[in-house]
């Protein structure tokens, strides 16, 4: 496992507005972690926290989906992730699919590989919470006309948002693992009235057997509550469970 | 257990005929409330329906133009000589937490014992890292508020306020600012202060904690008491359709 990262939304959204991005990301470094996703919804002061947070970041998560309603390509969403990711010198954006449709977005995915062309980050689509951006058959849908169209798009596989949505993530995990360059690592319990995700090891899904499912040598992140008197502690022990599972010392 | 008066004793909070305006813009109406000494209550309601202003009232933060507030036996409304009096007696928490970002947690608990109770320093402390021990969080008392999380900083308030050694409580949404991780931790120790007979008045749209912990249950709506019942008869069978719609859309929206 090449990269261990944390997903800053880890440490609660309430915490990240109030200590702003980079006071996490400090935290998440000397806990050890390789590097982080800064998160687009999540930042207070986007201009200034983005420069602060220069080098620091290994993936930009954007919250716009990369199609907007109706099909078309949402060029505005797209270039301001690509301007971010660039600004924070991340080689990485994190995508959801948005409001893709595989026969009115054609036009798309044909304007998306001329702009990603010409640009050195690399864009991730990721599985979200949504029917249109989630499911097995959307995302099958997406990769493989993206894949028609002359592009070579990488997922970022999320373990626990699959739940969400009534899907398997085991099967998911042996269906797109050809295409995952990036992974989500997420527990998941169901409370009475909804999912909630949790850390791995309380997880109430397959969790080792997605993981094995998946390649080791792609980037992982943490993407559950991290939270705890002792913040950083509870961190390190995280990063050390996600690091263990992958047969890392 | 019941908000009628079968209890003779002298409640600790009464209000009398309250009346409030912002301006032109009634913002409590006819409010009476009296609540006995080591009562628990949770005042819920819509945004703006004046839940905030009426505990605001209970240590004057804020002033009624009519009516009568009787905190302890001090009178509020007359005159503002008997604020320090009365804000001595009461403690509050707030949704932002409001600690002094430039003092220490553990300044930040012994600052009004020292100036309002005239502790030493010595003394001071020792009564801050019991309640910061009572917390669950006597190692952060040499950190600064931005070290720590919401939840930590909440209960540092709840801390604070211990130290002046209150009679009554009162909690201003004290969880709405967290991440649901953190509620908990806020609610087990409100739960402890319950437990050990404060008097509180909590702000809270945490139903169940509502459920579980209070004597009884108001529901406010423009200004107005709507409906106080305990809460087994609160949420089990609403009188008004204001609370039967508030209810319903509260629990939904946890769901």
């Amino acid at each position: 496992m090449a990269v261990l990262l944390i997903s800053l939304s880890s440490f609660g959204a309430a915490e990240l507005l109030r200590h702003g991005q980079r006071w996490c990301t400090e935290l998440a470094i000397q806990a050890g972690a390789d590097g982080v996703e800064v998160r687009g919804e999540l930042l207070r002061d986007p201009a200034a926290e983005l420069a602060g947070l220069r080098g620091r970041a290994a993936v930009y998560s954007s919250p716009d989906g990369l199609f907007a309603p109706g099909g078309a390509l949402d060029t505005a969403a797209l270039d301001e992730g690509l301007r971010r990711a660039a600004l924070l010198q991340a080689p990485r954006l994190k995508m959801a699919i948005g409001g893709f449709d595989a026969a009115r977005s054609r036009d798309g995915l044909v304007a998306l590989r001329e702009r990603l062309a010409a640009q050195p980050v690399e864009l991730l689509i990721e599985n979200d919470q949504t029917p249109s951006a989630g499911t097995l058959d959307a995302l099958q849908r997406f990769f493989a006309a993206q894949h028609a169209a002359g592009l070579d798009l990488g997922m970022t596989f999320d373990m626990g948002n699959w739940h969400w949505l009534g899907e398997c993530p085991l099967e998911a995990a042996r269906a797109f693992a050809p295409q995952v360059r990036y992974v989500h690592c997420k527990g998941v319990q169901r409370r009475p009235d909804k999912w909630v995700a949790v850390p791995l090891a309380e997880s109430a899904a397959p969790w080792r057997a997605v993981l094995r499912a998946l390649p080791a040598e792609v980037p992982h992140a943490i993407e559950y509550p991290l939270a705890g008197n002792d913040l950083l502690a509870v961190t390190q022990a995280q990063l050390a469970q996600v690091r263990s599972a992958r047969g890392c010392p | 257990m019941t908000p009628t008066t079968s209890d003779t004793s002298e409640p600790i909070i009464r209000l009398e005929g309250v009346n409030k305006w912002y301006g032109e813009f009634q913002v409590l109406t006819g409010i009476d409330l009296s609540v006995r000494a080591g009562e628990r209550i949770v005042i819920c309601g819509p945004s703006g329906s004046g839940k905030s202003t009426l505990i605001r009232c209970i240590n004057r933060l804020e002033t009624v133009q009519q009516g009568r507030i009787v905190v302890d036996g001090i009178e509020l409304t007359a005159g503002g000589k008997n604020v320090d009096a009365v804000r001595a007696e009461v403690g509050m928490v707030f949704q932002q937490f409001n600690l002094f970002p430039h003092l220490t947690i553990l300044q930040n608990c012994t600052l009004a014992p020292m100036r309002s109770r005239g502790m030493t320093k010595a003394q001071a402390e020792e009564v801050a890292m019991k309640y910061l021990t009572r917390v669950r969080i006597p190692e952060q008392a040499g950190k600064y508020p931005s070290q720590l999380s919401g939840g930590q900083q909440q209960r540092v308030a709840i801390a604070r306020a211990l130290c002046m050694a209150p009679k009554i409580m009162l909690f201003d949404e004290p969880t709405s600012a967290l991440d649901p991780e953190m509620v908990k931790e806020v609610l087990d120790t409100m739960i402890g202060l319950a437990e050990d007979g404060m008097t509180m008045l909590c702000v809270t749209h945490e139903m169940g904690f509502a459920r579980s912990v209070a004597d009884r249950v108001i529901f406010m709506a423009d200004g107005r008491i709507i409906e106080q019942a305990p809460p087994a008869e609160f949420f089990g069978n609403p009188r008004n359709e204001k609370t039967r719609q508030f209810l319903g859309q509260i629990l939904s929206s946890h769901h």
